[in-house]
């Protein structure tokens, strides 16, 4: 019989790789079940529509990050004098199950500032410069936080704002301010010249320095077609080191899949790779095999090729879950190449922790500093690695992160050197998401990363060849 | 040939240059003390550790260079013999034969009647004595039939219907035409089996000795009983080499004595010679005397 397949046969009957195999299947069930049917609390898409005729009337539409209609959102609008800061009115209502609450408050004719809070946490204001008298001036906002992340010092939003009809939206600005410096203070503010859109679609980067703890806020100039503004509105939105519970990608089942699934895998693959090679080295039990009529070399290369194809199958039954899931929560397709580069990324880096295993198993005769040791290692990797990235690059000189937008919700290699090398995004692909609307995303520097993989995987491995040919 | 195994760059060479042979139909007993490196030794040439320098050769091929095609005509069972602890026997058995490229659906049972521990079929190897380990990895060796067998302290552990079953194969196994090399401390079971010694000390091969050439290499010694044991008699016995008394009679060890001129002599003094019994030459006094010999 070929000892390939009888290897693969041995590993793939050896009851701590079904184990292992079934919690991480298990894992990726949980996780898509979970997040699928968490709703998304600071991550709404807020739509405000205002319009003056006499009163003021507020439409507010609470969503989830999928656009998903959030019911029992109570939603409270305080309108109050531009300049004294005086209230005027205000008005509360409970959002219903369509999600689109309108709530009227009636006050003179003059400039306002308004604000809203939401009880799922969040909350938007601005403030309204008065319209000409007796005319409706619909100033309509679908304002959006899409996207927040950081990466090191970067930061990097994706704002959506249509302008309203008779109106493009000519500028934006965004700056920070520490937690008690209101904006226009201390911070510092980046413009960013939109010309006559219809609409903002864009992504905001901006690098804060080290230690700054701060808030961002987006300034936003209409204007309509002869170049006068009319509104100038100001959103304060969140804090930069809100807990990441709050954050809306973490309600999304596929970011959370591949941001948690990425350390499992990892962890995964330490566990195949002591039970495939680890164990039977170091307790001797591979010497039998190793005098049977193969090569030297054959025995580490099959057991890691068995060890390779379960974690393979492992990672495709929890990808599987994945894809199942959110077809079933979701009611979202996303392109088959994104699960392409998870995939191959997720695997790349298990084969590389695998490896790295091997070669643990060799210098260390010790079953719980081998296990122990490639535990922190994949812990290491997988959630250090954008920091260890970005702080590489910026010690070559070499650019940490590129941009770029694509279809699918959000971007797989915030965290991991696989997926980041893998990811579409990195390498500037684009398309339009399921929704319309195109979303942008971030990766550490494609290339350092597809070359710290490929060492990854092949260091350890070249290591443990050469210690088999010439130490054993 | 010229074996050196070396496991530190620092540490002692646990092989130190050494050379011996061992032919189709051959018992060859590797002998040494503990730490001698007569496990390295074997282990080296099954090819589950490198040598440092020099190479092992099976069949004209080398264990180094064509590991797997050298690998095919030895099986080895190992000191302590370790496998898959949770793996049951019979798998275990299926899986080293299918590795080494025999068909599946081979019914392993009559291997493991063979070794007496058919019973054990389904037990996972962790539940095993010692003994039966060590009869398990004998099943292992001898599943792929291969040409030559290198067994270490393969007495080990076995209870006597287990020393006698292996003494059998092994006697069989040369009949066949098999080439064996054995390692052991129960030298007078090894000595009953081997046609050839090599003599290991502190990695060193230190001596050779055909069993056939053992006797005149050592001194005679000869078990004797007379009545009445005196001092006159043991003056008699004192002519022919040195004496020293045992529980019911008197040792003689020496050169160049008969039985028969021993028995001549002590009747004609009058004694009564209850007994006279050649003690053989055995290996452990050789062995002893060669250790001797290097210090």
């Amino acid at each position: 019989m070929n000892p390939f397949f009888r290897d693969l046969e041995r590993q793939l009957s050896t009851p701590s790789t079904l184990i292992v195999v079934g919690l991480l299947i298990l894992s990726a069930v949980g996780i898509v079940a979970t997040s699928a049917t968490r709703p998304s609390v600071v991550e709404r898409n807020v739509a405000i529509t205002m319009m003056y005729s006499g009163e003021f009337e507020f439409s507010v539409f609470a969503s989830d990050a999928s656009g998903r209609p959030l019911a029992g959102d109570r939603i409270t609008i305080l309108l109050s004098d531009n300049n004294s800061s005086t209230p005027v009115g205000s008005a509360i209502g409970i959002t219903p199950a369509s999600g689109l609450l309108t709530l009227d408050i009636r006050a003179p004719l003059r400039g306002y500032q308004f604000s809203e809070r939401s009880s799922l946490g969040g909350g938007l204001s601005t403030n309204l410069k008065a319209p000409p008298p007796n005319r409706v001036i619909p100033i309509v906002g679908i304002f959006s936080v899409a996207e927040r992340g950081q990466l090191g010092l970067t930061n990097w939003i994706l704002v959506s704002f249509p302008a309203p009809e008779g109106a493009f939206v000519s500028g934006l600005t965004i700056g920070y301010f520490s937690n008690d410096t209101a904006l226009g203070g201390t911070g510092e503010n980046y413009t960013v010249d939109l010309g006559a859109y219809r609409s903002i679609d864009s992504l905001v980067r901006f690098t804060l320095p080290a230690g700054v703890v701060a808030g961002y806020s987006l300034v936003l100039y209409l204007e309509n077609a002869s170049g006068g503004i009319q509104a100038k509105g100001y959103f304060g939105l969140g804090v930069l080191n809100a807990p990441v519970d709050q954050e809306g990608p973490a309600a999304n089942p596929f970011l959370l899949w591949v941001e948690e699934m990425a350390v499992l895998i990892l962890m995964a693959a330490t566990v195949l790779g002591y039970v495939a090679y680890g164990r039977d080295r170091i307790s001797g039990a591979l010497d039998p095999v190793v005098a049977l009529p193969l090569g030297r070399l054959q025995v580490p290369a099959l057991r890691f090729a068995s060890a390779a194809l379960s974690l393979a199958i492992g990672i495709t039954v929890a990808e599987t879950a994945l894809v199942v899931g959110l077809d079933r929560y979701l009611g979202v397709t996303l392109p088959a190449f994104l699960y392409g580069a998870l995939w191959i990324g997720a695997f790349g880096e298990g084969l590389g922790m695998l490896a790295l295993v091997f070669l643990l198993s060799h210098v260390i005769r010790s079953h719980a500093a081998v296990l122990a040791g490639g535990l922190s290692l994949a812990v290491v990797f997988t959630l250090l690695w954008g920091t260890v990235t970005f702080q590489v690059a910026r010690l070559l000189g070499l650019s940490a992160t590129v941009w770029g937008t694509a279809s699918w919700q959000g971007s797989v290699g915030l965290l991991s050197p696989a997926a980041a090398a893998l990811n579409p995004v990195a390498w500037g692909m684009e398309a339009e998401a399921p929704n319309g609307s195109r979303l942008l995303a971030q990766a550490p520097n494609p290339t350092l990363a597809a070359v710290a993989l490929i060492l990854w995987v092949v260091l350890p491995l070249v290591a443990t060849s050469l210690l088999v040919r010439y130490r054993d | 040939m010229r074996l050196s195994k070396r496991y530190g760059r620092h540490d002692r060479a646990a092989v130190d240059d050494v050379s011996f042979s061992v032919a189709p139909g051959e018992i060859v007993g590797l002998v040494g003390l503990n730490g001698a490196g007569k496990s390295s030794t074997i282990r080296v040439a099954v090819g589950v550790s490198r040598a440092t320098s020099g190479d092992v050769q099976v069949n004209g091929r080398s264990v180094t260079a064509e590991k797997a095609a050298a690998s095919r005509d030895l099986g080895w069972v190992p000191e302590n013999p370790i496998h898959d602890p949770n793996r049951r026997l019979e798998a275990l058995l299926d899986y080293y034969a299918e590795m080494s490229g025999a068909p599946r659906g081979v019914d392993r049972q009559p291997s493991l009647e063979e070794w007496g521990i058919l019973r054990l079929a389904q037990r996972p190897f962790r539940t095993l004595s010692m003994g039966e380990r060590k009869r398990f990895a004998l099943a292992v060796a001898a599943c792929r039939d291969p040409e030559y067998y290198l067994l270490d302290e393969v007495f080990n552990g076995l209870d006597p219907a287990g020393i006698a079953r292996v003494r059998e194969w092994m006697l069989r196994e040369r009949k066949g035409g098999r080439g064996l090399l054995v390692s052991s401390h129960q030298l007078r079971e090894l000595q009953a089996m081997a046609d050839r010694f090599v003599f290991i000390h502190e990695g060193r091969r230190i001596g050779e000795v055909a069993a056939d050439h053992l006797p005149v290499s050592v001194q005679e010694r000869l078990q004797i009983v007379f009545r009445p044991i005196d001092e006159a008699g043991l003056e008699i016995l004192r002519k022919f080499g040195a004496i020293e008394r045992s529980a019911n009679g008197v040792v003689l060890s020496g050169r160049g004595f008969t039985a028969a001129a021993i028995n001549r002599t002590l009747v004609n003094a009058g004694y009564e010679v209850e007994r006279l019994e050649p003690t053989n030459p055995d290996l452990e006094t050789y062995f002893l005397e060669l250790l001797r010999q290097c210090e």
